[in-house]
C-alpha cells in the first residue's frame, strides 16, 4: 500500500481551479520530485496536502497511510507525521524558536502515546539536530524566524523537520534563494531523514537541488496536471530543454512511480 | 481669601469645607484649588460634543451622588504586592497609609510620603510644581483632582540620586455603600541627573467607584525616569486618570501603561519635551473584553530642539469592548531636529469589538521627522496555519499569536519582576492552556 495516494485531485481557490486532476502514488522509502514552471500549481499541492483550509477540494481523493487525509485538520496531519517545509516561513515575534518546537514535538509525541520530552532530553535532541543544518545556536533562543535571513529561515525549516522526524516530508521550494553551501546543508538534512519507512515530496523549480537530493521519481506539473513522470534523468532533461517541449495535455495523467 | 466662594457643582461638594476646615490649607494650595474648582465648574463634565471626548461618554456620572472618600478608619487587607523587592507607598482611597507602606532603606536626598503633609511641612518641594505643569490645563478631571484631592504621594528625588530599587505606588480603592470618588494625587520630582523607576498600580473598587488619579512628573536636566502604570482590576470601577510629564534637557522618560481590565478607563498622558535632547518612550498595552471601554489619549509636545519621542500602543480587543487611541504629536516652532514616531496597532478577536484610532500631527517646525502608523486587524491566517502545520491546534495557535502580539510591548518593561508579572497577567487572560505557557 502506498504511503500517499492522490486520485484525480481537483482543487480550487475562490472558484478558480488550480489543480485539475492529479494522480500520484508515493511509497515508503521513496523521494519524489515535483517540478514545473511558476503558476503550475506546485505550491497549491503542498498547501492542500498540509491542510490549508482556504483551498477547496472539488473532486478526487487523497489517502495517507490508509486514511482519508482530507478529513484531517492541519494539526492532525502534522501529528500523523506529515510535515511541510514552507516556501515562505512565517515570522512569529514573541515566541521562542526552541519553546515552539518543543510544544510541536510534544503535541506529536502525545498523539502517538509517547511521553513528553523533558527540557533536558529535548535540548539534547535539539543540539544534535542543529549540527545537521549547521544552525547557529543563537537562532534557538530568538523568536521563530524573527529577523532571520532568507537562508536561515529555510535552514530553520529543515531543522524543525529534523527534530519532528516526519513520515512524509513535503519541501516547498526550500531551495529557492539559497546559495550552494546552504543548498548542500538543506540536502544533507533531507538525506539524513531518508529511510525505508519515510518518504519525501520535493517541490522545486530548478534541477539544481536534485543533484544533492537524488529523487527516485520526477514529475512535471503544468497547468494543474502532471504531464510527465520519469526517473532522475527527466530532471536533467528539463534542465537542458526547459519546459516548453512539454505540452500540457489532459490525457497525460501520470502513472507515478510504477 | 478664605471668603472667596467655591462654585457649586455636585462633584465639587466638600471643596469649601476643605478650604475652610480645621488645619486649613497652605496658601498656594488653597489658591490653586479655588482656581481649579472655578475651572471645573466652567468646563463641566465633558460631553461627546467635545472633540477630545467624542468616543468616550462620561455624562452618566452625573446620575449618581458622589462623595469623596474619607480616610478609612480600618485598613483593608491587601493581596500580595506586585513587587517583592521595592520601596512601597500604599494609598487607600486617595490617602497615603504609612502603616502599609515600606520605605526603609531609601537613600539620602529622597522624600517619599504624604503629599498633603508635604504641602504643609515642605512647601518648597511642592509649591514649584503641583498643578503647575499645564499641558492638560483644559482637562476637567485634572481640575477636579486639583480642587478635590485629599492626599496622595510626593516622591522627590534630589539631584544625582539614583534609586536602585523601584518605588511601588499602590493605589487601593475600597468598596463603599454609596458612590465614592477617590482622588489620589501624585507628584514626582526627579532632580538633575537623578534616576528612578516607579510602578504605579491601581486595584479595587466597584462599579460605584470613580478613581480620578492624577500624576505629575517633573524630570529636571539629565534625569532618567521609568514609570509603569498597571490597571489590572476586574471590579468595574471607572478610571479617569491623567499623567502629565515635563522634561528638561537631556532627560529620558519611559512610560508603560498596561490596562488589563476595569469598566470605563480614560487615560490621558501628556508629555512636554521642554529641554533640548530629551527623549520619551511611551508604551501601552490594553486588553479588553465584555463591555469594557478603554480610551488612551496621548499628547507629546516637542517644545525644544533635538528631542526624540516614541509611542507604541497595542490593543487586543474581545467581546463587545471598545478602544480609543488618540495620539497627538505637536511640534512647536523652533523644535528643529525633532524625531517623533507613533504606532498604534490593534488586534480584534471578536467581530463586535471596535477601535477608534486617531493620529494627529501638528508640525510648526520645518526640519523634523515625524511618522505615525495605525493598524486594526485580525490574526494572520498564514501564521495560524504555520503553527497548526507543526502540530498545534487552532486554539493554541491563536493563543500563541495573540501572546506574541502583546509580547512586543510586555518585553520592553525594564523591571524583570514586573515583566514576569505582566507576562502572567496577560497569559491568564488568554483562553486555555498549559501549552502556551510552555511556548512563550
Amino acid at each position: 500500500m502506498s504511503l500517499l495516494e492522490l486520485k484525480n485531485l481537483h482543487v480550487a481557490i475562490e472558484g478558480k481551479e488550480i489543480l485539475k486532476g492529479i494522480d500520484l502514488s508515493v511509497n515508503a522509502g521513496e523521494v519524489h520530485a515535483i517540478m514545473g514552471p511558476n503558476g503550475s500549481g506546485k505550491s497549491t499541492l503542498a498547501q492542500v496536502l498540509a491542510g490549508r483550509e482556504e483551498y477547496e477540494v472539488t473532486a478526487g481523493e487523497v489517502r495517507y497511510r490508509g486514511r482519508n487525509l482530507l478529513e484531517l485538520h492541519a494539526e492532525e496531519r502534522a501529528r500523523e507525521g506529515l510535515f511541510l517545509a514552507f516556501q515562505y516561513p512565517v515570522e512569529i515575534p514573541g515566541v521562542s524558536n526552541t519553546y515552539f518546537l518543543r510544544a510541536a514535538l510534544n503535541a506529536i509525541r502525545s498523539h502517538r502515546g509517547e511521553p513528553e520530552l523533558d527540557a533536558i532530553d529535548f535540548l539534547k535532541l535539539v543540539r544534535e539536530r542543529m549540527q545537521l543544518v549547521k544552525l547557529d545556536e543563537s537562532l534557538l533562543k530568538r523568536p521563530v524566524n524573527d529577523g532571520f535571513s532568507g537562508g536561515e529561515k529555510k535552514r530553520n525549516e529543515i531543522f524543525h523537520m529534523a527534530v519532528l522526524e516526519p513520515i512524509l516530508a513535503i519541501l516547498d521550494e526550500t531551495d529557492s534563494g539559497l546559495d550552494i553551501d546552504a543548498l548542500k546543508i538543506v540536502a544533507d538534512g533531507v538525506n539524513s531523514l531518508r529511510g525505508p519507512d519515510r518518504a519525501s515530496l520535493v517541490i522545486t523549480h530548478y534541477q539544481r537541488l536534485l543533484n544533492y537530493i537524488v529523487p527516485d521519481f520526477v514529475h512535471v506539473l503544468m497547468d494543474g496536471r502532471i504531464v510527465r513522470s520519469g526517473g532522475r534523468e527527466l530532471a536533467l532533461h528539463l534542465e537542458e530543454q526547459g519546459y516548453e517541449w512539454l505540452e500540457p495535455e489532459p490525457s497525460a495523467a501520470a502513472v507515478a512511480g510504477r | 481669601m478664605a471668603t472667596a466662594t467655591v462654585p457649586s457643582h455636585p462633584l465639587l461638594a466638600g471643596v469649601k469645607a476643605l478650604l475652610d476646615g480645621p488645619g486649613g490649607q497652605p496658601g498656594f494650595l488653597a489658591e490653586r484649588r479655588r482656581q481649579a474648582a472655578a475651572s471645573f465648574a466652567e468646563l463641566g463634565l465633558p460631553t461627546r460634543a467635545w472633540e477630545e471626548w467624542r468616543f468616550t461618554g462620561v455624562t452618566h456620572l452625573e446620575e449618581k451622588q458622589w462623595t469623596v472618600a474619607e480616610r478609612a478608619p480600618q485598613l483593608p487587607s491587601l493581596a500580595d504586592p506586585s513587587l517583592a523587592d521595592a520601596h512601597r507607598l500604599v494609598v487607600v482611597d486617595g490617602w497615603l497609609r504609612p502603616e502599609l507602606s515600606q520605605l526603609h532603606g531609601l537613600p539620602e536626598g529622597v522624600f517619599a510620603g504624604s503629599l498633603a503633609d508635604a504641602a504643609i511641612r515642605r512647601p518648597e518641594l511642592v509649591e514649584p510644581h503641583l498643578a503647575r505643569h499645564a499641558a492638560l490645563a483644559d482637562h476637567p478631571f485634572v481640575a477636579l483632582s486639583t480642587a478635590q484631592f485629599r492626599d496622595g504621594v510626593l516622591l522627590w528625588i534630589g539631584a544625582g540620586t539614583v534609586l536602585d530599587r523601584p518605588v511601588e505606588l499602590r493605589l487601593v480603592a475600597r468598596r463603599h455603600q454609596r458612590p465614592t470618588i477617590a482622588l489620589p494625587r501624585v507628584l514626582i520630582v526627579a532632580g538633575r541627573g537623578s534616576q528612578a523607576t516607579v510602578v504605579h498600580s491601581s486595584v479595587g473598587g466597584s462599579a460605584d467607584t470613580l478613581i480620578c488619579a492624577v500624576t505629575e512628573i517633573v524630570l529636571e536636566d539629565g534625569a532618567v525616569v521609568d514609570h509603569y502604570t498597571m490597571l489590572d482590576d476586574d471590579h468595574g470601577a471607572t478610571h479617569l486618570t491623567a499623567l502629565e510629564v515635563r522634561q528638561g534637557r537631556d532627560s529620558s522618560f519611559h512610560s508603560g501603561v498596561f490596562a488589563l481590565g476595569g469598566g470605563l478607563l480614560r487615560n490621558d498622558l501628556a508629555v512636554t519635551l521642554g529641554g533640548a535632547g530629551a527623549d520619551a518612550t511611551l508604551d501601552g498595552l490594553y486588553l479588553t473584553s465584555g463591555h469594557q471601554h478603554v480610551d488612551n489619549h496621548l499628547l507629546v509636545r516637542h517644545s525644544a530642539a533635538g528631542c526624540t519621542s516614541r509611542q507604541l500602543y497595542k490593543g487586543i480587543l474581545d467581546g463587545s469592548s471598545r478602544a480609543v487611541f488618540n495620539g497627538r504629536i505637536l511640534v512647536d516652532p523652533g523644535a528643529q531636529k525633532t524625531d517623533a514616531r507613533q504606532s498604534n496597532r490593534n488586534l480584534l478577536l471578536s467581530s463586535a469589538a471596535l477601535v477608534q484610532s486617531n493620529p494627529q500631527l501638528e508640525i510648526l517646525a520645518d526640519d523634523v521627522r515625524c511618522t505615525h502608523g495605525s493598524t486594526i486587524g485580525r490574526l494572520d491566517e498564514d501564521a495560524v496555519f504555520y503553527l497548526r502545520s507543526r502540530g498545534l491546534d487552532r486554539a493554541a495557535a491563536e493563543n500563541v499569536l495573540t501572546w506574541a502580539f502583546a509580547a512586543e510591548v510586555v518585553d520592553r518593561i525594564r523591571v524583570p519582576e514586573l515583566r514576569d508579572r505582566l507576562r502572567h497577567a496577560v497569559l491568564a487572560r488568554l483562553p486555555s492552556s498549559e501549552l502556551i505557557r510552555e511556548v512563550v
